[in-house]
């Protein structure tokens, strides 16, 4: 009895380790698989921009935005959970409202939209412009912060700019700070600036900008491919491997709100 | 101490098993996402990607009786109304097509050899009805004969000035509008068909419950008690300023040109989805053409025939701008018509 008790463990043992081992085999043959990638960037005060529906291309097919615009879709914006405003597709895969209309803070827009069998939805809230209550820079790497007062639902990032000759500004986000239950104040930090604008030609020139953004924005911040080119902090096409706050089968993207603060000099 | 040592081997095991059950179960499974879009609003996309005709500056596509009697040879005047008053009277080379088999006839219809097509019913209001719902199919040529057959000849002109009254108890009061609410629910024959499909699934079952009274139109103005009230037009029309005359308490107002209140960015989805609304414009026209664009999207519009006609007629002569919309003798041009079929 024993014995067979011995054999069964084992044998079970066995099976846990065998049967729940990954059957994932890579073969760069098969890994691709067609993405629909959503984009959509809502400002308050702001014309609504549209939303871009394109398709992932597999590795190695040179990106031309005719092979990805994707014109079969049937798609409409929700307003506050009432107005409907339809999408019209215009070119390149971008669907815009027949009529422009413009965004408002504090609002709640929802995107529907289907694609053959496949239904998709996003939602994001257009958060409020953000209240910087101080600035200041961090001598040992030179990034600059904020302390901004904190609005439920919302997250908050900032970039270094500056604006001597042609403005310069941070390509990318350094970090996406969220509230913690208790403060009513969070610290935002931009990347450090780079040396070659800490020098006294550049006094006065060197500002902070705060972003606020809706909250699923931090997801996407931390999972998105980190090793492309930056040429927009928002939207970098369609790295990650999650679905950031666009669902769908096989859908992925951003669909955010997102409120600029104003530029202020900090040093 | 065997027997212990054995129940411990034999919860051991049933625990094991228990963990490679649950163990190997898809972490990652997450429900895909299912649903359908909302069908009326899919009409209104539908509508708005072939230009939201009901809603620009080309509704209701009216046509006078001088440029059709000019051009009549180049044009296809399709007579809406019934084949008895059909046979009373009628423009000469027109064909008769009443509402039920209108849809049809067009699809059948090499309707791009026209310069228009022009729709002709007895006092304009049909024809306009029905020249919506045809645009809002995509037919883009298709106009409607301004004051139909009443234009045409004075012999067909009698329910229009039938029609011409001047009622009392105005206001200039301003009437806010509602509260944004939802859309009115569709049902379609098949919800997962086409937009086009359901567009015009929704439109044939308009064409074919007709321009009817008291349903679509009322040829008095009568308000009942569940009914809103709405003036469709310029300020003009609702305000008595600069010779005006105002309006009747409670009623709202939706800019037509040049706001266009009653599109979808602006304040369609203030009108209550489940109430009767009775519109009214300057002739009854343009508030038969937006009625069908309603009724299209499930509302229970229903237009006032004659409008401000026969709300306030004579002091739409004070102002010019009023007095272009009001029906005279000027507008009957007498040509000349044939009888029989």
């Amino acid at each position: 009895m024993m014995k067979f008790i011995i054999v069964l463990i084992s044998l079970v043992l066995i099976s846990l380790f065998c049967g729940c081992e990954s059957e994932e085999i890579v073969n760069v043959e098969l890994v691709y698989e067609e993405y629909t990638v959503v984009q959509a960037e809502l400002i308050p005060d702001k014309r609504f921009p549209g939303v871009r529906f394109t398709k992932t291309l597999p590795l190695g097919v040179p990106y031309n935005i005719k092979d990805t615009e994707i014109k079969n879709i049937t798609a409409y914006i929700r307003i506050n959970g009432v107005q409907v405003i339809p999408l019209i597709y215009t070119e390149d895969g971008l669907y815009k409202p027949f009529y422009y209309f413009y965004i408002d803070e504090g609002d709640t827009y929802e995107l529907f939209a289907e694609q053959g069998e496949k239904y998709i939805y996003s939602i994001t809230k257009i958060p409020l412009k953000p209240e910087v209550t101080s600035i200041n820079y961090d001598r040992n790497d030179y990034h600059l912060y904020a302390d901004v007062n904190v609005k439920q639902g919302e997250v908050y990032s900032a970039l270094w700019i500056v604006t001597l000759g042609n403005a310069l500004r941070a390509e990318d986000f350094f970090s996406v700070s969220s509230p913690s239950n208790q403060n009513s104040i969070v610290r935002v930090r931009t990347s450090p600036v780079p040396e070659e604008y800490l020098s006294g030609i550049y006094s006065g020139t060197r500002m902070i900008q705060v972003f606020a953004l809706d909250k699923s924005f931090k997801d996407y911040f931390h999972t998105r491919n980190s090793g492309q080119q930056l040429n927009d902090p928002f939207i970098q096409g369609t790295g990650g491997a999650v679905e950031w706050n666009v669902q769908g089968d096989k859908v992925i993207g951003l669909f955010i709100g997102v409120a600029p603060g104003d530029i202020i000099e900090v040093f | 101490m065997k027997i212990f040592t054995l129940k411990i081997l034999k919860i051991s095991t049933i625990v094991l098993f228990v963990i490679v059950l649950h163990s190997c179960i898809d972490d990652n499974i997450s429900p895909s996402l299912t649903g359908e879009l909302n069908s009326t609003a899919e009409l209104l996309v539908y509508f708005e990607s072939i230009g939201d005709f009901a809603n620009s500056e080309f509704a209701p596509a009216l046509i006078d009786a001088d440029e059709v009697y000019v051009k009549k040879n180049n044009y296809l005047i399709i007579d809406v109304r019934e084949n008895s008053d059909f046979a009373l009277g009628h423009i000469e080379g027109s064909v008769n097509v009443v509402s039920d088999s209108l849809y049809k006839y067009m699809e059948n219809l090499d309707y791009a050899i026209y310069e228009k097509i022009i729709l002709v019913s007895k006092n304009g209001h049909a024809s306009a009805y029905y020249t919506c719902l045809l645009r809002l199919s995509g037919f883009n040529n298709v106009y409607t004969l301004n004051f139909g057959m009443a234009s045409w000849h004075v012999d067909f002109a009698e329910e229009w000035f039938n029609a011409l009254e001047d009622l009392d108890d105005f206001t200039d009061e301003q009437f806010p509008k509602n509260d944004f609410t939802n859309l009115p629910m569709l049902n379609f024959s098949n919800p997962s068909t086409s937009i086009e499909e359901k567009a015009r699934e929704r439109i044939l079952l308009l064409l074919d419950t007709a321009f009817k009274n008291p349903e679509v139109y009322r040829n008095s103005f009568i308000l009942f008690e569940n009914d809103l009230l709405v003036c469709y037009g310029t300020s003009m029309l609702y305000s008595s300023k600069l010779y005006g005359i105002g309006h009747k308490v409670g009623t709202m107002h939706y800019i037509s040109s040049p706001l266009y209140e009653l599109r979808s960015v602006n304040y369609l989805q203030t009108l209550p989805p489940d109430k009767p609304i009775l519109i009214y414009s300057f002739n009854g026209q343009l508030s038969a053409c937006i009625t069908a664009y309603l009724r299209t999207l499930g509302y229970d519009a229903i237009t006032l025939q004659f409008g401000a006609n026969q709300i306030f007629y004579n002091n739409m002569f004070v102002n010019p701008e009023l007095a272009a919309y009001a029906f005279d003798q000027t507008d009957i041009k007498n040509y000349p018509y044939v009888i029989g079929d």
